[in-house]
């Protein structure tokens, strides 16, 4: 418990003084920031334990239990700070004065109307029974976000969360980006160094981050990184060079591991396309349409079949940059895939990773698109830059999964307008449930080759890239 | 003169109950394999109500005419072609019945070629020419006369067997499906389908999944399950897409079909096709519910003239108009599913297995008949 310990270091001496203790947390804002967020975090904790206690219908239990959580709380935070005085409140939830008596229904209600994991009840009784391991993760505003979480991070958020930033490679990027950004105005608070400090700080950005959706394997992979190169940075040079040259390390794996990556990739793809070839792709992967640009500019006569799916419709954006670059294309919906197959010569996927059972998770549909292919031997190539491989192993798609919004389902329209559908009072209904996975698992014999920077291998050889190359 | 003027006048409004009906086929009017047989069923009673002939070949001719124009007026729609073929059939068989002890050689019912001048013989002089020899028999006039109240009886069956095949099939249900199955059914638009499983429903409980067509049916998708969720199903939603996740926790895909090729081969909505292959890969049994009248003799030479597509503007709105100038865009209605795919064809006449589907051709329609 990292925080701990460093906020009570830097706040010992028994705060008799109290201007003593507000002068240095004028001074230190982030280790008074770091306070309040604690305090602020322990209340949510109590709330949410409250609430899943609540709701598991023991009655007498949740007043006292919840009362009980605070007083410790309280008590901890007691011993921390001199003046017994206001805490800055959780977010706007139930008060802390004297034993909370907070009613956990209002500290649902304040939750739920700004962000994080939703536990209320409704919305779980409403999650299919077979993915009720899974969590929903819905964000509307960034009302209820601590005072240190860096501007770019709210921003991001945000831009997860209504999906504008999309795609494993592009949200690894904007990520990476954001980081930059904190780290820049990221000062160390006294007593502590900065290799032990960032990560921390980076941590609390990052679980904000995940309250709008869950990370992705690239961001992963990008994050230990990060949080490795923190560990190692020398206590001999002074702060203002150590974060110069962590922003600098962070350009350098951008380029590295995506930009220089997808050229490379693009360079071994190309191969695989020749004059007359009909190649149906899945969705939009930005790696597969670099290939694609890429193949035009080198005059190659080809066509494209792009299949799309709801309710992202990505494959609409795809289709836009390749037809204004020239190519001949043709848009279908998933449901139309069988008519298509018969005139197509090969079929180039995205990946969002690559476990190390060499199963592809990609987007929902995935799957289906590689078996039809296969089914009548049309060979199946995934573009993936070694950024995207894990460790993880998983058996099928219902075990790990990202749930979207079911109301995602119930609009049926086809634009930006929404269209509510004949299912728009869905919840009224006790029987009838919405299912919106986000992705799934194609199974390694679909899958003809991966082309990734290190080199085109089958999916089989996925551990031994992570391995050999120790990029996860 | 009062006869013929009234014969006149019937025949006036049955001509305008003719060209109405072709009028309506061509404007969609009339949509759904259901609709279109049912309607196309009781526009040959009246026909046959009608008709007077003198040899039975006569009416034979007529009806053919007849069923030319009905097909070409919606061509993909199977199901009008097969009403008549079946009552084309019908006909033959009743006049072979009232003369086949005569003929003697027992060769009329079948339609197996039995000797090598027949293999060079056009169709149509085959079947004119056995007809006319059998009612050559010396009986003529008295014969004609009286096949016309079997043959209407004959049409009258037909139709009370169409208006009675989801009751049929939904009977089957229980045999088919186990408590806390999960169902996956691809084709929501299929009346048929809802019936069977709200039939079970009263004595199983299980679980539906429900594909959303989209884009071209999924407002009749959705409304499917609202109508299970009311009638106390457990009903999930899913897109097209999320099919290959979930098989592998599904028992069963029931589906419903537009048609059903002589080789046992569907003709289903969009997506069937994919979602059956699915199927067979997770092995998983797949089970079609389908009334016999969509049963067809084509066989499915070609593909791609049979399934129809439509509307692009369910696939990219308005909005998008400008890559529409540059992009291809293709919805297809239909998808074929083969006959390997479907392990089970449930009909009004009870289950039978996709290869076994000739039989049941050669059964209901004659050779002479597959070309109008």
């Amino acid at each position: 418990m990292m925080p701990d310990s460093s906020a009570k270091a830097s706040t010992a001496p028994p705060a008799t003084a109290a201007p003593k203790a507000q002068q240095q947390k004028a001074r230190d804002k982030n280790s008074g920031e770091a306070l309040e967020g604690k305090a602020q975090r322990k209340a949510e904790k109590a709330a949410r334990r409250a609430a899943a206690v609540s709701e598991r219908g023991k009655s007498n239990k949740p007043p006292a239990e919840a009362g009980q959580v605070r007083e410790k709380s309280q008590a901890r935070q007691g011993k921390e700070k001199s003046s017994g005085g206001s805490i800055t409140s959780a977010g706007g939830g139930g008060s802390t004065s004297g034993v909370g008596n907070i009613t956990a229904g209002s500290a649902i209600s304040s939750l739920a109307t700004q962000g994080t994991a939703i536990h209320g009840s409704d919305i779980l009784d409403k999650r299919v029974g077979l993915f009720k391991h899974l969590e929903i993760t819905r964000r509307s505003g960034t009302a209820d976000a601590a005072k240190d979480i860096h501007p770019a991070i709210l921003s991001l958020t945000l831009q997860f969360a209504s999906y504008t930033v999309i795609g494993s490679s592009a949200r690894c990027r904007a990520t990476l980006g954001a980081f930059q950004a904190v780290i820049k105005d990221y000062r160390t608070p006294a007593g502590t160094t900065l290799s032990r400090n960032l990560t921390n700080h980076l941590s609390r950005q990052i679980d904000f981050l995940k309250t709008a959706r869950p990370l992705s394997i690239t961001m992963g992979n990008a994050i230990r990184w990060l949080k490795q190169e923190i560990s190692v940075v020398s206590i001999d040079i002074s702060d203002d060079q150590a974060r110069e040259s962590l922003i600098e390390k962070i350009e350098t794996y951008i380029r590295e591991k995506i930009e220089v990556a997808d050229r490379v990739i693009v360079q071994s793809a190309v191969k695989q396309i020749s004059k007359g070839d009909v190649i149906l792709t899945f969705s939009r992967s930005a790696v597969v349409e670099q290939v694609f640009l890429e193949a035009n500019l080198r005059g190659i006569e080809f066509s494209v079949v792009v299949v799309d799916t709801r309710p992202f419709f990505e494959g609409k954006e795809m289709v836009r940059r390749l037809s204004n670059a020239g190519l001949r294309c043709e848009y279908v919906l998933i449901s139309g895939l069988s008519y298509v197959l018969n005139d197509i010569t090969s079929v180039f996927l995205g990946a969002h990773a690559v476990l190390s059972n060499g199963q592809l998770y990609s987007r929902v549909g995935t799957a289906l698109v590689a078996m039809s292919a296969k089914r009548k031997n049309i060979p199946v190539i995934v573009c993936c830059e070694s950024i995207k491989f894990s460790n993880r192993v998983q058996l099928d798609s219902v075990t790990f999964n990202e749930l979207g919004s079911p109301d995602d389902l119930m609009n049926i329209s086809i634009d930006s307008a929404p269209k509510p559908g004949p299912l728009k009072n869905w919840r009224d209904l006790p029987n009838l449930k919405l299912l919106n996975i986000l992705y799934d698992l194609t199974p390694p014999e679909y899958i003809k080759k991966i082309v990734t920077e290190v080199g085109s291998l089958p999916p089989s050889s996925v551990p031994v890239i992570i391995r050999e190359y120790n990029s996860a | 003169m009062l006869a013929t003027g009234a014969h006149i006048t019937k025949e006036k409004d049955l001509n305008a109950h003719i060209e109405g009906f072709v009028a309506q086929l061509k404007r969609r009017q009339i949509q759904g394999s259901y609709n279109v047989a049912l309607a196309t069923a009781q526009l040959l009673l009246r026909v046959v109500s009608a008709a007077r002939w003198t040899h039975i070949d006569q009416l034979v001719t007529q009806i053919k005419i007849l069923g030319k124009r009905l097909q070409g007026a919606q061509p993909r729609e199977l199901a009008c072609g097969n009403i008549i073929r079946r009552v084309l059939a019908l006909i033959r068989e009743e006049s072979e019945d009232t003369n086949g002890s005569e003929s003697g050689d027992g060769v009329a019912n079948s339609p197996l070629i039995t000797s090598m001048f027949s293999l060079l013989s056009t169709n149509d002089e085959y079947g004119a020419n056995r007809l006319s020899q059998s009612l050559m028999d010396g009986t003529g006039k008295s014969i004609k006369k009286d096949l016309k109240p079997y043959i209407i009886e004959g049409i009258q069956e037909l139709i009370d067997e169409l208006r009675n095949i989801d009751e049929s099939i939904a009977s089957m249900g229980v045999e088919m499906i186990h408590e806390n199955e999960t169902i996956l059914t691809p084709t929501p638009n299929s009346k048929t389908v809802l019936k069977f499983l709200l039939r079970t429903a009263q004595k199983r409980k299980f679980t539906v999944l429900v594909v959303e067509v989209f884009p071209n049916d999924v407002e009749k998708t959705h409304e499917f399950a609202l109508k299970l969720a009311e009638a106390g199903i457990e009903t999930t939603v899913i897109t097209d897409a999320m099919v290959y996740s979930i098989m592998g926790r599904v028992g069963k895909v029931v589906l419903g079909t537009h048609a059903v090729l002589a080789n046992g081969g569907l003709l289903a909505s969009a997506g069937a096709a994919m979602i059956c292959q699915c199927a067979n890969v997770h092995r998983t049994p797949v089970v079609v519910c389908t009334g016999l009248y969509k049963l067809s003799p084509m066989y499915p030479f070609d593909v791609e003239s049979l399934i129809e597509v439509g509307d692009t503007g369910k696939v990219l709105a308005f909005e998008d108009g400008s890559l529409v100038d540059k992009v291809n865009v293709v919805n297809p209605l239909y998808d074929y599913v083969p006959p390997e795919s479907v392990d089970l064809c449930i009909t009004n006449m009870g289950g039978y297995s996709p290869s076994f589907m000739y039989r049941l051709v050669l059964d209901h329609y004659r050779q002479e008949d597959a070309t109008l």
